[in-house]
């Protein structure tokens, strides 16, 4: 009987062992697979991390340009008060930049260029010339087409466009110039008139509001008539300006170097240089670029004239 | 024999269970870690894809609002500005 309990615990105890083993069997094999696993997916957690990195930096990059866009964007649905924002900013830094020319806080000096009486057909080829040079000028326009049949051609309006789309300054030059008896200085109510009627002109035709003007003939040519009517201008919020310095092609035909040196060996050092120039002129057109690299040279910035300009009266 | 081979086999089993846990604690961790940034990967992934889309809209967008408006004027004051604060430096 005692044999047979102690064989039947012997073979319990064989079992046990064998299950024993296949537990450490399956154990072993665990724990190497996990060891594997656990290399693999420190391996592939250190790929994703590289990969995370890379893909970070092209998100960063992308957003980048998104945010380019979407300020751009921003910048055109807001063109009119961006445009605005930009030209107050830049006269606003002009008047800063003639009160240090005037003060003599800075060695530089200002030439503001003006072409009066146009528009022309030629006024095309001096607006080419300032583009290239990257100069802003003053025109002082009539409504009154100097050239016949230009107002019919689709370049009148172009001109008109160009200087107002270039940022250039149009000012007033009354509609018609026209001098003598029975002409613009023969009243001051003629002269105001004149002023309103191009004004208006501009203001219908190409939603352009000017502030600045000049006095066809110069201020002196208005003689006594020049104090009412600058009593007049300033109740209508107008500025104008007169001239320090001519190419003379009003007057007779001179050569480009003759106009260039009018310009050139007249400066004196005049700190708000303005200088009169016509778009008519054949030979002031081959002279502007060497006015404008002469004046540059001298050290003048080049401005448009504006409302509370130095140059400007009031 | 048999007892004791039984003994040798308890201790045996009792060890390689608590080397297999501290397996288990490394593999866990790195399963954790390794998920963690494969859900990372995936979410930069979909923000860049959405991204991407957003700016393949925009740039679709901007280049008829581009053509509807003169940016010319817009950029020659933006230039005047610059240069002007430059020579104000």
């Amino acid at each position: 009987m005692e044999t047979k309990s102690s064989s039947a615990s012997k073979g319990i105890r064989i079992v046990f062992a064998v299950l024993l083993l296949i537990f450490i069997g399956v154990s072993a094999y665990t724990i190497f697979t996990m060891y594997n696993k656990t290399r693999q997916f420190e391996f592939e957690t250190i790929y994703t991390s590289d990969l995370i990195i890379s893909e970070e930096k092209k998100l960063e990059e992308l957003t980048e340009k998104r945010d380019e866009l979407l300020a751009e964007k921003e910048e055109i649905m807001n063109y009119g008060s961006s445009v605005k924002a930009y030209h107050d900013q830049f006269f606003e830094l002009a008047k800063e930049f003639e009160n240090r020319v005037v003060n003599g806080q800075t060695d530089k000096k200002i030439a503001y260029l003006t072409f009066d009486d146009g528009p022309y057909r030629m006024s095309y080829k001096f607006l080419n010339v300032l583009d290239e040079y990257d100069v802003p000028a003053t025109f002082f326009y009539l409504k009154k087409c100097e050239e016949e049949g230009f107002r019919d051609e689709w370049i009148y309006d172009e001109v008109y466009k160009r200087v107002i789309g270039s940022g250039h300054t149009l000012g007033n030059h009354t509609a018609s110039h026209q001098l003598g008896q029975g002409g613009i200085y023969s009243s001051v109510e003629r002269f105001i008139s004149e002023i309103e009627d191009n004004r208006k002109f501009i203001e219908d035709r190409y939603g352009y509001t000017t502030e600045v003007m000049r006095f066809p003939g110069g201020s002196p040519t208005a003689g006594s008539r020049y104090e009412p009517i600058v009593e007049e201008l300033r109740k209508i919020h107008y500025a104008w300006v007169d001239w320090n310095s001519a190419t003379g092609d009003g007057g007779r035909v001179l050569s480009p170097q003759e106009f260039r040196d009018n310009v050139l060996d007249n400066t004196n050092g005049i700190k708000l240089l303005v200088v009169l120039m016509h778009d008519y002129s054949d030979n002031t057109l081959i002279a502007l670029p060497e006015i404008i690299e002469g004046l540059a040279d001298q050290g003048y910035y080049f401005l448009p004239l504006f409302y509370d300009s130095q140059a400007m009266n009031r | 024999m048999l007892r004791k081979t039984i003994i040798l086999e308890i201790i045996l089993a009792i060890v390689l269970g608590a080397v297999a846990y501290g397996f288990y604690v490394d593999y866990a961790k790195a399963f954790k870690e390794n998920q963690a940034a494969a859900d990372r990967l995936a979410e930069v992934r979909l923000e860049e894809a959405q991204t991407e889309k957003e700016y393949r809209e925009l740039d679709e967008e901007l280049s008829s609002l581009r053509e509807s408006v003169d940016l010319k004027i817009l950029e020659i004051w933006k230039r005047r500005v610059a240069q002007l604060q430059k020579e104000l430096e």
